[in-house]
């Protein structure tokens, strides 16, 4: 299959635009519907924008406002075209992204051949065509990670800093890039040096400018948001992560035990390790791995995003995505691609946890049947094993 | 204190002439199949202290209680308004008061909607249990005081008015009296409802006077209009009964149609409860359009943002949510909540059931989607009953004369949903008709979480995830420290 960079492009428009026109089909016909109930969100949030009111007026608005501004085009006349103009944006946003994954790919050597065999498992991926043309803003934010990447490897410091700092401000979760980034830069100092010495080697110029804007850039839109939304912006988009029960079922291993432990009624436990869950995430995603960052910088963001979503509180699919974009990087790397058995073995049982959860789910969600424990609990914490079991291959793979 | 009783006899049937014998002292009567209505009224100053406490806290004050059980399909004439069943209480409360005793008189249950500063709004307060609620408390209250050295039967009659399948309490400051009116709404006596009503209506002091009218509707009547026939005496002082005739222009009416629900099966956790409606292919008449009015108690929950969607509605025989107040919470679990529910108003889509339906005599139909909050772990059991009240579902219509039924001996406003309709709409009722079940509520069992075995969850949770954090620590920190690659690196050779 001999496709051309313009032609892969273009193969993934034509499969996000068909996608897109089934999914208007399906909502105009029937009851059940294509997009997604986060898009109608979104879009309720930029009407009370375009009316002067804040976003936070919808219930369960939960972005930055940023996000409702991205998509005041939804409101404007005629309907039947405009209202699509965000699932446009998103889509469009994906192919961006796997555009710069290809750049990103060529930065590191690879022919342009093998850049678009590696990014078209984003490109013409059906799961994040499917979630972007549904109307989830998942696909922006992978834009955003994949600029980040670029510009950090074309030693752009200011523009890496401004899009972290933006990237944080928009999903909190792209923070554990920073530690890596920071390891990254050079470091020149002899292996003699004190370590006082080598400390003060470590803080470079280009360190500094990095941090300083990322702070900047991201404590500004954050008091920007303040001053105009107040209190409801800070509440719903940093705060609520906070003091949200997570007691709805989802992908994490912690979630009947959250379920568990958040009725009044359960008083035998003794204490509330749940509350500690921050801790493997944070101590893996942000403080281990990062020391991989030097051996090879995407791989080490994708291990990074693998283990932060792995241990996170809730797991939803749409949190696949974030670490899906990275995908292309770590994969020529990968035993998982040197051994296929290792590979597919992988891949299905990564299917099959995923798959006896959604089964159970299903059970209780639409036929009311109890499935939480210790079904879905057991299917959940398989799944967790499954991720970990992956985790430590690509921690294994990631070499100098 | 006053009583008036009336009964209203089933269309077309005579009276038997030993029914009824009326004397200087009293009124016996003996099998007599009616709809009865008792009302009694009690100045402020007869009431007992508890009875004080509650009016004392309103400036207005209407509780009703509704069984949702004895209805009567194809009946016409008053009584016709029924609430979902449950108590629903609209007030208006004093400056500064929170309402302490009216939530202590409905139970735990109970959920203070909107306490408005204003006093001109009204609060409106539900519980879903009629019967966990203080009323037979304080009808006990209320006859301990009144019938102090009178007959035993004063007491009977004021403690089984809690027995009806419809109470209303009405509180009136200005005049400073509280009406307590309870309505039979079977041809019977309730308890056997085939069985005709045998009782002895008697002024309970000897100046007391009771007024007791039997009637029956004249079916002919003009549209908006109830016309009574029949009978009235005033126990006590006549001897004989006094024949008349009187019609009035009426708020509520029946319509001999007949609606019954029930969930679609499974149920799940967003249940949908399917309504079916015999109208009969008729509108009452053009300007008629056909309502439902729900009153919904957590764990259930609407989704307004659902309801907004046009196409779904129309798939859903819903032409648009008129009305939607109290808890509407997305998310939060039913153990977090601290309100009550909340109440909808739909109005329905007959265009399509007459368009598509009627030529096949299909019934009409409509779905309300519903979803299930997270409900509390139970130490044994994997689920857990949740009831909702079916709606009650009319007509509302365009009045002509809407400015004389207030006149009506037997009107009654602040039903929780008159205010979403004009001054001058009068209301059509449709019969709840109930089959294999006893009251017109739908059950379904809303899975939860079994806690018995909590300490397990908790130390296999814990397990799971040490097992998983130690795995992926100890890979990272042996490849960061360059152990056990070797077979990678000679792979990356070959390579």
């Amino acid at each position: 299959m001999a496709l051309t960079v313009g032609s892969l492009l273009a193969l993934s428009t034509v499969l996000r635009v068909a996608f897109l026109l089934y999914g208007l089909y399906q909502d105009a016909t029937s009851p059940f519907k294509y997009t997604d109930i986060d898009y109608l969100v979104f879009t309720d949030a930029a009407r009370y924008v375009a009316n002067s009111a804040s976003p936070y007026e919808r219930a369960t608005y939960r972005y930055t406002p940023l996000l409702s501004w991205l998509l005041l085009p939804t409101t404007w006349a005629p309907q039947a075209v405009w209202f699509s103009f965000g699932k446009i944006l998103f889509a469009a946003g994906d192919i961006l992204a796997g555009y710069l994954i290809i750049q990103v790919l060529q930065i590191y050597g690879f022919s342009t051949s093998r850049a678009i065999k590696y990014s078209s498992l984003w490109l013409l991926n059906p799961m994040v065509a499917t979630i972007s043309t549904r109307g989830s803003s998942e696909g922006l934010l992978g834009v955003i990670v994949i600029a980040l990447l670029w510009a950090v490897e074309k030693r752009y410091v200011v523009l890496s800093g401004a899009l972290l700092g933006f990237a944080v401000h928009f999903k909190i979760y792209p923070f554990i890039y920073a530690p890596s980034i920071l390891l990254w830069m050079p470091w020149d100092a002899p292996s003699s040096a004190s370590l006082t010495a080598k400390l003060r080697a470590f803080v470079t110029r280009d360190r500094m400018v990095f941090t300083l804007t990322a702070f900047t850039i991201f404590m500004s839109l954050n008091n920007l948001m303040y001053a105009i939304y107040g209190h409801p912006f800070l509440q719903h988009t940093y705060l609520h992560h906070l003091t949200r029960l997570d007691h709805r079922h989802n992908f994490s291993p912690y979630n009947i035990l959250l379920y568990l432990k958040s009725a009044p009624s359960y008083t035998q436990s003794h204490g509330s390790i749940e509350r500690l869950a921050f801790l493997p995430q944070l101590l893996l995603s942000a403080v281990l791995l990062p020391f991989f960052a030097r051996r090879n910088l995407p791989s080490t963001m994708f291990a990074q995003t693998f283990a932060f979503v792995t241990f996170n509180k809730v797991v939803t699919s749409q949190y696949f995505m974030w670490y899906l974009v990275l995908l292309p990087f770590y994969l020529p790397h990968s035993s998982l691609m040197r051994q296929p058995a290792k590979g597919v073995t992988a891949l299905l049982m990564w299917v099959a946890t995923q798959a006896t959860w959604l089964a159970l789910a299903y059970q209780l969600e639409f036929e009311g049947k109890s499935t939480f424990w210790p079904g879905l609990w057991a299917a959940a914490s398989s799944f967790f094993l499954v991720n970990c079991l992956i985790l430590g291959t690509v921690t294994n793979d990631i070499q100098d | 204190m006053k009583r008036r009783v009336t009964f209203i006899t089933p269309p077309g049937k005579e009276i038997p002439d030993d029914a009824l014998r009326l004397t200087k002292d009293g009124l016996g009567v003996k099998d007599l199949k009616a709809i009865r209505e008792e009302r009694f009224t009690f100045e402020y100053d007869e009431l007992p202290w508890f009875a004080k406490l509650l009016v004392g806290e309103t400036r207005e004050l209407y509780i009703r209680f509704d069984n949702g059980k004895d209805y009567t399909p194809g009946w016409k004439g008053p009584f016709s308004s029924r609430l979902p069943p449950g108590v629903h209480a609209f007030v208006v409360p004093k400056e500064d008061s929170e309402l302490k005793q009216l939530e202590m008189f409905l139970g735990s249950s109970s959920d203070i909607q909107s306490v408005s500063t204003t006093y001109d709004r009204f609060t409106k307060v539900y519980a879903s249990d009629p019967t966990a609620t203080k009323l037979h408390l304080l009808l006990d209250n209320i006859a301990a005081r009144i019938c102090k050295g009178v007959d035993r039967s004063c007491r009977d009659d004021i403690v089984n008015l809690g027995n009806a399948p419809s109470v209303d309490l009405t509180y009136d400051p200005t005049s400073k009296v509280l009406d307590i009116t309870a309505a039979w709404t079977t041809y019977g006596s309730g308890t056997t409802p085939n069985e005709g009503w045998k009782t002895y209506i008697m002024p309970y002091t000897p100046t007391g006077r009771v007024e007791v009218g039997i009637f029956s509707h004249d079916e002919t009547a003009e549209e908006e209009e109830i016309s009574l026939r029949g009978q009235i005496a005033v126990v006590g002082e006549d001897e004989e009964f006094k024949p008349t005739l009187f019609a009035f222009p009426a708020r509520h009416h029946s319509r001999s149609n007949i609606f019954t629900a029930d969930f679609q099966r499974p149920t799940g956790l967003h249940p949908k409860l399917e309504v079916t409606l015999a109208l009969g292919g008729k509108s009452p008449g053009d300007t008629c359009s056909l309502n439902a009015y729900f009153a919904i108690p957590q764990p259930f929950f609407v989704d307004p943002y659902q309801l907004e969607d046009t196409s779904l509605l129309k798939s859903l025989g819903i032409t648009a949510l008129i009305a939607l107040e109290g808890e509407t919470d997305l998310e939060a679990p039913g153990y977090e909540m601290k309100k009550w529910g909340s109440t909808v108003v739909l109005e329905l889509d007959t265009q399509h059931y007459f368009d598509n339906r009627v030529k096949d005599h299909l019934p009409m139909e409509f779905t309300l989607p519903l979803h299930l909050r997270y409900l509390e772990p139970h130490s044994s059991k994997s689920n857990q009953t949740a009831t909702l009240p079916w709606p009650t579902v009319f007509w509302a219509c365009y009045s002509e004369e809407w400015d004389k039924m207030s006149a009506s001996p037997f009107d009654r406003r602040m039903l929780g949903y008159e205010e979403y309709f004009p001054e001058h709409t009068y209301f059509y009722h449709l019969t709840p008709q109930l089959i294999n079940r006893t009251q017109a509520v739908s059950k379904l069992e809303v899975p939860v979480l079994v806690s018995k075995d909590g300490h397990l969850i908790e130390q296999a949770t814990i397990g799971i995830i040490a097992i998983g954090f130690i795995w992926v620590v100890a890979k990272t920190l042996l490849s960061l420290l360059g152990v056990g690659n070797k077979q990678a690196v000679v792979h990356q050779k070959k390579e």
